[in-house]
C-alpha cells in the first residue's frame, strides 16, 4: 500500500530551486574556465550575454528567496529551518552516526546550508556586477566603478572567482547531504523537490 | 494560501522587470568615461576597424594562434576582443576599440 503523502514544498519554492540551478549552470558553463574548449567553439558575444543575464536572473531569484523566507508558506520560512549553530552541529553529528531524526521540512544542517549558499551566491552576484561595472563599464554599478584601476579590477575578479568556487563547493556538500539523508530516511528527496510531496 | 502565492508572483514579476529595466538602461546609457587612451605605440586608423584588422594587429603584437574574436566592451568602449595563444606560451587578451582601432587593454595569463 502507498504511504500517505503531504505537500511540503510549495510550487514557487520548487520553481525557485530549479531555476536557480539552471541559471547557475548557465552562468558557470558560459564563463567557467573548466569549459574553455567548449566555449572556444561558441560565439563570444553569446556567451557574454548568457553569463550576464544568468547573473541578473540569480539576483532576482535571491531577492525572491529572501522575501519568501519571511512571507512564504511554513516550510519556506527561515523561522522554520534556521537553527542555532550548537543545534546544527549536534544534528550534523547525529547525521554522521546515522541516527538523525527525520524532519518534514529542512533539517538543521540543510537549513544552515541554505543560508550559507544564499550568502555565497550573493557575494558571487555582487562581485560579478562589480566586475561588469569596473572592467566593462556596464551594468548598474558602472557609474561608481568607472575609475577602477587594474589592481582593483583584478581584486574584484579574484573575489568573483573565489565566491564562485566556494559556491561550487557548497553545491557538492548540498548534493552529498541530499544523498545521505535520502538513504538515511529511505526517501527520494530529489523527487520531493520536484513534486513537492513527502511521506507524512 | 492562495493570497501569498499571488502576492509573491506579483513581487517576482516586479523584481524581474526592475532588474531588466535597470540592466538595459545601464547598458545603453552607461557613462563611458572618456579616459585617456593608453599610449601603446600602435598606429591607430581613424576609421572603424574590422574583425580581420583587429586579428592582424593582435598577431603582429603577439604571434601565435587566435582562439577567439568577438565584440566586447572595455570601460564603456566597444572593442574587438582577440584572444591569442601566443608562441611565448601565454594566453593574451587584447582589446582594440572598434571606432578607432586603438589598443584599449592588453593582458596575459
Amino acid at each position: 500500500m502507498k504511504a500517505k503523502e503531504i505537500k511540503v514544498w510549495d510550487p514557487l519554492l520548487r520553481l525557485f530551486h530549479w531555476t536557480l540551478l539552471g541559471s547557475f549552470c548557465a552562468a558557470w558553463f558560459s564563463q567557467g574556465e573548466l569549459f574553455e574548449s567548449l566555449q572556444d567553439r561558441l560565439s563570444g558575444e553569446l556567451l557574454q550575454e548568457v553569463h550576464v543575464w544568468a547573473g541578473y536572473a540569480i539576483a532576482a531569484l535571491l531577492l525572491f528567496r529572501l522575501f519568501w523566507g519571511f512571507v512564504g508558506p511554513r516550510y519556506a520560512r527561515f523561522s522554520d529551518f534556521v537553527r542555532r549553530p550548537g543545534e546544527t552541529l549536534a544534528y550534523l553529528k547525529a547525521v554522521l552516526s546515522w541516527r538523525a531524526p527525520r524532519h518534514l521540512g529542512h533539517n538543521p544542517a540543510g537549513g544552515a546550508m541554505i543560508v550559507i549558499l544564499l550568502l555565497s551566491l550573493s557575494l558571487t552576484i555582487v562581485s560579478g556586477l562589480a566586475l561588469y561595472g569596473a572592467d566593462k563599464g556596464l551594468g548598474p554599478l558602472a557609474g561608481w566603478l568607472a575609475d577602477a584601476g587594474e589592481g582593483m579590477i583584478d581584486a574584484i575578479k579574484e573575489t568573483h572567482e573565489l565566491a564562485t568556487n566556494f559556491t561550487l563547493l557548497l553545491v557538492v556538500g548540498h548534493l552529498l547531504g541530499v544523498v545521505w539523508e535520502s538513504l538515511l530516511h529511505r526517501e527520494n528527496l530529489v523527487r520531493a523537490m520536484l513534486t513537492g510531496r513527502k511521506r507524512a | 494560501m492562495k493570497k501569498p502565492i499571488a502576492l509573491s508572483a506579483a513581487a517576482l514579476v516586479a523584481i524581474f522587470s526592475t532588474f531588466s529595466g535597470a540592466a538595459t538602461a545601464a547598458d545603453t546609457a552607461s557613462p563611458a568615461p572618456a579616459a585617456v587612451p593608453m599610449s601603446t605605440g600602435t598606429r591607430a586608423p581613424a576609421t572603424e576597424i574590422s574583425k580581420e584588422q583587429a586579428v592582424e594587429m593582435a598577431l603582429k603584437a603577439h604571434p601565435g594562434e587566435v582562439t577567439k574574436v568577438y565584440q566586447d566592451t572595455k570601460k564603456g568602449k566597444k572593442t574587438w576582443e582577440v584572444k591569442v595563444l601566443g608562441k611565448d606560451g601565454k594566453r593574451w587578451e587584447l582589446h582594440y576599440e572598434i571606432k578607432s582601432g586603438a589598443l584599449v587593454s592588453e593582458e596575459s595569463k
